[in-house]
């Protein structure tokens, strides 16, 4: 029976590893959730404290550190950005086995997490937490470099690198015992001098960890470019021009560069003031420690088949974070890159449209270099993505994105998500940028031409028509339009973009029945904003005053009263509570014990005022809470990416996620709040002093306001509809005071009164 | 009475509309403080009781929206002036373009002042959510001053030749006098128990006929009772504006519902 159970138990995990890319999920946590995730910090800093010598010189700066550490840590642990029990977890804690077999007691000390992070990097805590990135998993090439970052990673933490370090470095910057002499460029070089001390140190270890293994110690030389080339994606391949094309979709070659910029080979820069030794130097120092040493050769131990999963995933998990992280250019790459093995994926396909979406929607908000690097400054062969994208007007783009989009929700009718942002381009593209009909060539229209074979003429003569109709005007804005015209096809050549590809792209899709209706229904909406254009137009000047002016009496008005929702029941996700002084030094203990019971305050709070509340937070999740955490960790994506689309509407990438949330949850509102108290000195003392000169009675007033610090309460809320994304509340809300417990019930009261009340009762 | 019974009906009848948070949902406080001011009269009476002027003022609240209340205060406060002064001058003083009159007080009396204010709040700093936080509040009101409320045969002895022959003075008209008065006031108030707090604040109020050209004497003082009674009304007046001038507030309220 037991071997049948663990026959069970190993199919169940091989079923796990063997997630099939083309079906790929967004990684989730799953299983119980672990004691550094749940524990408080407090307890954590406790724990610790029990440890350290209490004789020791370096007691006070000790203490410092492990509570600063506890802290931080405990902050990336609770993000939501954390996977535990994940296949790539799971995979480096079967390293971890494989290369500490000889050493029972650190393997037992060390556990390891992935970052959902598309940056690539690897690093170790004082607690035995080991970080690994999804972008340092998308990155690397096998095994037994993967082992190598683990065994680098673990020699930090077993020489207690982060501890000495921060020691160290107390001693260097408050100048003490040998360190007294030194001016400040002199200490910043000793800083960053000890600090790839211990990289070497780290590094020599590691490999002495390998050596022992029968990982191949080849592969160490080979981390170190897998590390310095992370920026570039996970493979270099041209980026095929024809990529978005189509019988009537053509990307010109014009759009494209003739020779991309090769990749900047800098290895052996000069490190002085970084923390980490340039790769050159480290590569050398592995190798004098290695010389004349045998090592293994083997790429894969635990399994190739599992690394190449893990692997995978990452990097389809890349594509979500780089949605994320509103890099749609490396995701439309990436994308292109992982669909030259699987062309039909949908995951893929999804991601494409999002980024194509993304695209659209910053280029015509104005917003490009937000979202798009500078073609310029990329090398390899992604650049050609970034000229791409550059070089497209926003009408352009956005045709693009409305054709793959309407491809996509006709191919996959169930997912509202292409309904939604077809709606959004259809808007943008028709309402916004006002291109009627008449601006695209139908299929009737291309095959004439065809047979003349001369499209282009087309287009010019479509133009001409339109320039015919304008010159029924006088001959004053002739000129202008003349003027204006020259200055248009200036600023055109200097985009090095004459053409207007986009007017043939959707002659497909015109004949089609739905796209037509789709379309249509947008003109009238065109016809009916013109209309009210016009009509504000011909008001006289004293109407249009007299709008705004009960407009904004109106603002004002409600802005008095406060919102009324009527709203049952919200989700509070990950409160806020921080403590801080002038210096940005965070008082974590009173921190943490405000927020337990700013937590507990909202609970009360709400059952009084008959408001149902969720609150998910990590620091109210008990240890089988996997799915609160899976949808805390979804809501704080969607949260970040929110927020930096401000006030753009926006179909958010993962907002076909949010249905779930929404079942789970039980509500569609969440709110986000929390209250950062700052503390810093006064500056005005002196006003009050020579006041009390004047009037001496405000003396003691002076005195006590004198020896008081001055005190900064902020207090936000925002309450979302994730179904849309709209914020029914956004308020930052600021006072110069402490922050006193009244004044934080009053706000927190007056937020879940404008959530609940309801004007009509 | 009238007026506070309208004023009172003013303010409960926006509780009706009351969708307003207030301080835990409570948008009604009711308010004592004390007002501390320096006896600034002192200078012109020459002795006063205390060189601190006390005065008692309660205040009833409503929030009215987010950031703004309105209220209704009542204030007290007595005025002791002494018969014989330090430097044996006379209080009360009357000019006229021919002439000085004093007139002297007989006995000690107090001049009593109880003010009524309407009071509008403005809670600034957007943390603030009326009525609790930091406010601004501006008071309009009236104040009453009369003389002889303690002692209603106070007389008053005044040199009516201006060689020494001292006619005694009695007020044969009404004692009671009004004046307007304007008040700003700035503070904030802090819970120190639930629905209990603390307000602390600092206070300006000016006698509106400081400001406006009301109720000025300008007549030819020589003449007749009435006249001088005016002069008497005027420099209460003035004492009534010294009393008021600078205050430190310190209270404590409670939200009522």
């Amino acid at each position: 029976m037991k071997v049948f159970l663990y026959a069970l138990l190993l199919l169940s995990s091989s079923l796990v590893f063997a997630q099939n890319a083309e079906e790929h999920k967004p990684l989730t946590a799953s299983g119980y959730i672990p004691e550094d995730i749940r524990k408080l910090s407090y307890d954590k800093f406790k724990d610790d404290l029990g440890n350290v010598d209490k004789k020791s010189a370096d007691r006070k700066s000790t203490e410092e550190f492990l509570l600063m550490s506890n802290y931080r840590v405990d902050e990336l642990l609770q993000s939501g950005k954390i996977l535990f029990n994940d296949p790539i977890s799971e995979y480096c804690e079967k390293i971890l086995d494989e290369i500490l077999k000889d050493d029972a007691d650190t393997r037992a000390k060390i556990r390891v997490y992935t970052i959902r992070s598309s940056i690539a990097n690897a690093f170790a805590t004082n607690q035995g937490i080991l970080f690994v990135t999804v972008g340092l998993m998308a990155q690397l090439e096998n095994e037994a470099q993967l082992a190598f970052v683990l065994a680098h990673e673990v020699s930090h933490f077993k020489e207690k690198h982060t501890l000495n370090s921060y020691l160290e470095n107390q001693k260097i910057i408050k100048g003490k015992g040998e360190y007294r002499h030194y001016g400040y460029n002199e200490s910043i070089k000793l800083l960053s001098q000890y600090s790839k001390d211990k990289e070497f140190e780290a590094d020599e270890l590691g490999s002495n960890v390998i050596l022992n293994t029968d990982y191949s110690i080849e592969e160490i030389n080979y981390v170190f470019d897998v590390l310095q080339y992370s920026y570039l994606p996970f493979d270099e391949i041209p980026f095929d021009k024809t990529f978005f094309n189509d019988d009537y979709l053509k990307i010109p070659d014009e759009f494209f560069l003739d020779s991309i910029y090769p990749i900047v080979i800098k290895e052996n820069y000069d490190d002085s003031e970084s923390t980490h030794p340039n790769i050159v130097k480290r590569k050398e120092r592995v190798k004098n420690n290695l010389k004349d040493k045998k090592g293994g050769d083997k790429l894969f131990i635990v399994s190739e088949e599992d690394f190449n999963n893990v692997r995978n995933i990452s990097r389809y998990e890349l594509l979500r974070l780089n949605l994320l992280d509103r890099n749609y250019p490396k995701a439309l790459y990436n994308s292109y890159l992982l669909s030259l093995e699987n062309p039909d994926d949908k995951y893929i396909k999804t991601s494409i449209a999002k980024a194509l979406y993304g695209m659209a929607k910053y280029k015509n908000a104005g917003r490009t270099s937000e979202v798009l690097t500078y073609y310029k400054k990329i090398h390899g062969e992604s650049q050609q993505v970034y000229k791409m994208l550059h070089s497209m007007k926003s009408t352009q783009i956005n045709v693009i994105a409305l054709k793959y989009n309407w491809i996509m929700k006709k191919q996959y009718p169930d997912e509202a998500i292409f309904t939604q942002m077809c709606d959004d381009l259809f808007d943008l593209l028709v309402i916004e940028n006002e291109k009627e009909k008449s601006y695209f060539l139908t299929k009737k229209e291309i095959e004439k031409a065809q047979n003349s074979n001369d499209t282009t003429s087309i287009a010019e003569n479509d133009i001409k028509e339109e320039e015919n109709k304008e010159n029924k005007r006088s001959k004053k804005y002739i000129v202008i339009d003349e003027r204006r015209s020259n200055t248009n096809k200036e600023s055109e050549s200097k985009d090095e973009n004459k053409s207007s590809f986009e007017k043939f792209a959707l002659a497909d899709l015109l004949e089609e029945g739905a796209f037509e209706n789709e379309f249509n229904d947008r003109l009238e909406k065109l016809e009916k904003k013109k209309k009210e254009e016009e009509e504000e137009e011909n008001m006289s000047y004293a109407q249009k005053k007299s709008i705004r002016h009960e407009e904004q009496k109106e603002k004002k008005k409600q802005e008095r009263k406060g919102k009324a929702l009527g709203i049952d029941k919200i989700a509070v996700i990950d409160p806020m509570y921080l403590q801080m002084d002038s210096r940005n030094n965070t008082k974590y203990i009173n921190s943490e014990k405000k927020l337990l019971d700013f937590n507990n305050t909202m609970i009360t709070m709400a059952s009084d005022l008959g408001l149902s509340i969720e609150l998910v937070t990590p620091k109210e999740f008990t240890i089988d809470a996997i799915n609160y955490y899976n949808i805390f960790s979804l809501l704080n994506d969607w949260a970040a990416e929110r927020f930096d689309h401000e006030d753009m509407e926006f179909v958010q990438s993962t907002s076909d996620l949010m249905e779930e949330v929404k079942k789970e949850l039980g509500t569609k509102y969440i709110l986000y709040n929390g209250v950062i108290s700052y503390k810093q000195k006064k500056s005005d003392v002196g006003y009050y002093f020579c006041g009390a000169i004047l009037y001496p009675l405000i003396l003691p007033y002076a005195i006590v306001y004198a020896l008081t610090p001055e005190y900064w309460t902020y207090y936000y809320n925002y309450l979302f509809d994730i179904e849309n994304g709209n914020a029914y509340i956004a308020d930052v809300k600021d006072t110069k005071q402490k922050d006193h417990r009244g004044l934080v019930l009053s706000n927190l009261y007056h937020t879940f009164n404008q959530i609940k009340r309801n004007r009509t009762k | 009475m009238k007026n506070i019974t309208l004023i009172l009906f003013l303010i409960f009848a926006f509780s009706l509309s009351a969708q307003q948070s207030g301080y835990m949902g409570k948008t009604i406080a009711i308010q004592y403080n004390l007002a501390l001011s320096p006896a600034l009269s002192a200078g012109f009476i020459g002795n006063t009781e205390s060189p601190i002027s006390i005065k008692h003022d309660f205040l009833i609240e409503k929030s009215i929206n987010e950031n703004s209340s309105i209220g209704f205060s009542f204030r007290h406060n007595d005025v002791y002036v002494p018969a014989k002064t330090k430097d044996g001058g006379i209080n009360f003083e009357i000019s006229s373009p021919n002439r000085q009159y004093f007139l002297t007080p007989k006995k000690d009396f107090f001049i009593t002042h109880n003010s009524f204010f309407l009071v509008l709040g403005t809670y600034t700093g957007k943390a603030n959510i009326a009525p609790f936080g930091s406010y601004t509040n501006v008071s309009l009101g009236t104040s009453m001053y009369s003389i002889s409320n303690k002692n209603p045969e106070i007389l008053f002895t005044y040199d009516s030749t201006g060689y020494g022959d001292n006619t005694d003075y009695k007020l044969i008209d009404k004692n009671t006098y009004y004046t307007l008065m304007i008040s700003v006031e700035y503070g904030f108030k802090r819970i120190i128990a639930k629905d209990l707090y603390f307000s602390s604040g600092i206070a300006c109020n000016i006698n509106l006929p400081y400001l406006l050209p009301l109720g000025q004497f300008s007549g030819d003082a020589d003449n007749t009772l009435l006249e001088q009674a005016e002069y008497v009304k005027s420099t209460g007046r003035f004492y009534n504006q010294l009393q008021h001038l600078f205050e430190l507030k310190l209270g404590i309220g409670y939200f009522l519902f």
